[in-house]
Order: C-alpha cells, then sequence, then structure tokens
C-alpha cells in the first residue's frame, strides 16, 4: 500500500507546475492501472517496477504539456518554458542564449533611457526659454529667445520619435524572439519522438 | 530486442492496436507487451500525446471488475494518418530488408 502511495506522490511532486486538473487526471489514470493490475493478480511492487521512474513519467508528461500550451499561445515566456523544460537546462543554453537575451535587453533599455533623457531635456529646456529673458544677462552671449524655444521643442519630438522607434525595435526583437524559439520548438518535437521509452 | 528498434514504433503499435476495437491503458500495454517488452508507465505520457493532437478521444465506461475504465478511441483524423503510418512503415521495412539481404538491386 505505501509504496504505490509513494509512486503517485512521487510522480505529483515531479508534475509540479501544470495545471491542477491534469495532474488528477494523470494520477486517476495510474490509479486505475494500479486497480487493473491488482484485479488480474499483480503486486503492487511488481506494477512499480514495470513503470519505470516516475521522474522521468512526469518530464515526459510535462514536456507534452508545456508544448501544448506554447502551441496554443504563442507568448515568448510560453515557449520559452516549453523549449526549457525539454531540452533540460542545458550548459549551452546557460553559457550561450542567457548572456544574448542579456546583451539585447541592456541594449533596447539603454535606447528607451536615451530616448526618456532626449525628451526630458527637451521639455525642461522648452520651459527654461520661456525665462531666457529673465536670465539672458548672465550669459556672456545672445540669443535669440523664439530661436531657444523651438530648438527645445525640436529636441523634445526627436525624443519622442526616438521611443517609438525604440518601441518598434522592441516589437521587432520580441518576433525574431519568439520565431527562433519556435525553431526550437520543431527541434523539441523531434526530440520528444525520439525520448519515448 | 534492441531499444532503439523500440523507440519510435510504440505510437504505431498503439495505433494500430486501436483500429481493431476501442481500449483502455492497461489492455494497450498487456497487448504490446505480449510481443514487445517495455517499459508500462511510458503508456500515459504516449496516450497525452495522441489525445493532444486529436489522433484519439477518450470516453469512461463501467467495468464488471471494478471502477470506470478510461478507453481510447481513434478519431477520423486518427484513423486516416494511423493508415499513412502503416504504409511508411512497409515500405520502409521492405526497403531496409532489401539492404540487409545482399546490397543493391543495381549491382
Amino acid at each position: 500500500m505505501n509504496k504505490k502511495k509513494h509512486f503517485l506522490e512521487s510522480l505529483e511532486k515531479n508534475l509540479k507546475g501544470i495545471p491542477k486538473d491534469e495532474i488528477n487526471d494523470i494520477l486517476e489514470d495510474f490509479r486505475e492501472y494500479f486497480d487493473i493490475g491488482s484485479e488480474r493478480g499483480r503486486s503492487e511492487d511488481e506494477i512499480i517496477s514495470s513503470f519505470g521512474n516516475p521522474k522521468i513519467i512526469a518530464k515526459q508528461i510535462k514536456a507534452e504539456s508545456y508544448i501544448k500550451k506554447a502551441e496554443a499561445s504563442t507568448s515568448a515566456a510560453n515557449i520559452t518554458r516549453a523549449v526549457f523544460t525539454t531540452l533540460g537546462l542545458s550548459f549551452f543554453n546557460i553559457i550561450f542564449i542567457l548572456p544574448v537575451f542579456a546583451v539585447i535587453f541592456s541594449m533596447l533599455a539603454a535606447l528607451f533611457a536615451a530616448a526618456i533623457s532626449i525628451s526630458a531635456a527637451g521639455i525642461s529646456g522648452t520651459v527654461a526659454s520661456f525665462f531666457y529673458p529673465l536670465y539672458s544677462q548672465y550669459f556672456t552671449f545672445n540669443i535669440n529667445a523664439a530661436v531657444l524655444i523651438f530648438a527645445f521643442i525640436g529636441t523634445c519630438s526627436f525624443g519622442i520619435l526616438f521611443f517609438i522607434g525604440d518601441i518598434y525595435l522592441a516589437k521587432l526583437i520580441y518576433r525574431l524572439i519568439v520565431k527562433y524559439l519556435k525553431l526550437n520548438i520543431s527541434i523539441v518535437k523531434d526530440r520528444r519522438q525520439i525520448d519515448e521509452i | 530486442m534492441n531499444i532503439q528498434f523500440k523507440k519510435g514504433v510504440l505510437e504505431l503499435c498503439v495505433l494500430a492496436l486501436l483500429t481493431e476495437k476501442n481500449r483502455y491503458g492497461y489492455d494497450l500495454v498487456n497487448e504490446i507487451s505480449k510481443n514487445i517488452q517495455i517499459s508500462e508507465g511510458t503508456i500515459y505520457p504516449l496516450l497525452r500525446r495522441l489525445k493532444n493532437v486529436g489522433y484519439v478521444t477518450t470516453y469512461l465506461q463501467e467495468s464488471q471488475e471494478g471502477a470506470p475504465r478510461k478507453y481510447y478511441k481513434l478519431t477520423e483524423n486518427g484513423l486516416k494518418i494511423t493508415g499513412e503510418l502503416k504504409n511508411d512503415w512497409f515500405d520502409f521495412v521492405k526497403k531496409v530488408n532489401g539492404l540487409l539481404k545482399g546490397g543493391g538491386k543495381d549491382e
């Protein structure tokens, strides 16, 4: 009795991460198998040893579940989970893919920061220009206040355009990442055929 | 039997068994085990996959011995795919046999 319970608990524990009703469904399948097996005179020990390692069974089921989810909705997070679960977080993934992602994300962050800084400089400059006549006496050079205002409005517009450009770039990179991960999905799909037994 | 041979054909065996009649998980393993030794736990991941891709559906049916059992039934698409896979398999085996029986015919 204990061994059966132990097997099912181990299976349940290793299935964590997929929907609860799916886990229950799977456990029900295995309970059915135990029941029929013992009806036919097999001992629990026998059945458990015929099942093989619950960790491997759970891994196969999880991979299948994540792939199904990734196919239903193509967000990068879902696909990444499917790919990484199936491949296992291999050495290659950690060494190669993570740094590439990190570099891309920090570059994007830097571009967004630049766009925001330029816009902010433009806005504060524009506001400051209105008060130009008040402190123009402190400057050693003279400049037309209107020119100053338009120059800063220009800076501000440039910053905003820059920001919009960044958004498009981010969208493009996201699409490329999804495409890359989808390519992995097809590799993963081939692999799960092989992983059987 | 060589484990490499078993990989990949299990799915075909399950589909072929389901063309005869609807079966439950234990029954499928039992039939396959008569001929090929398999790790029995892998049947459920396999059946879930076949269900996810729409080759089979399931339904519960009472049994005389005890609790209701989950039966697996081929869908129309599953039946079609099984036919194609079987043809592919026979074709493949014929070619491999040809090779094993002494080289190419063109010699």
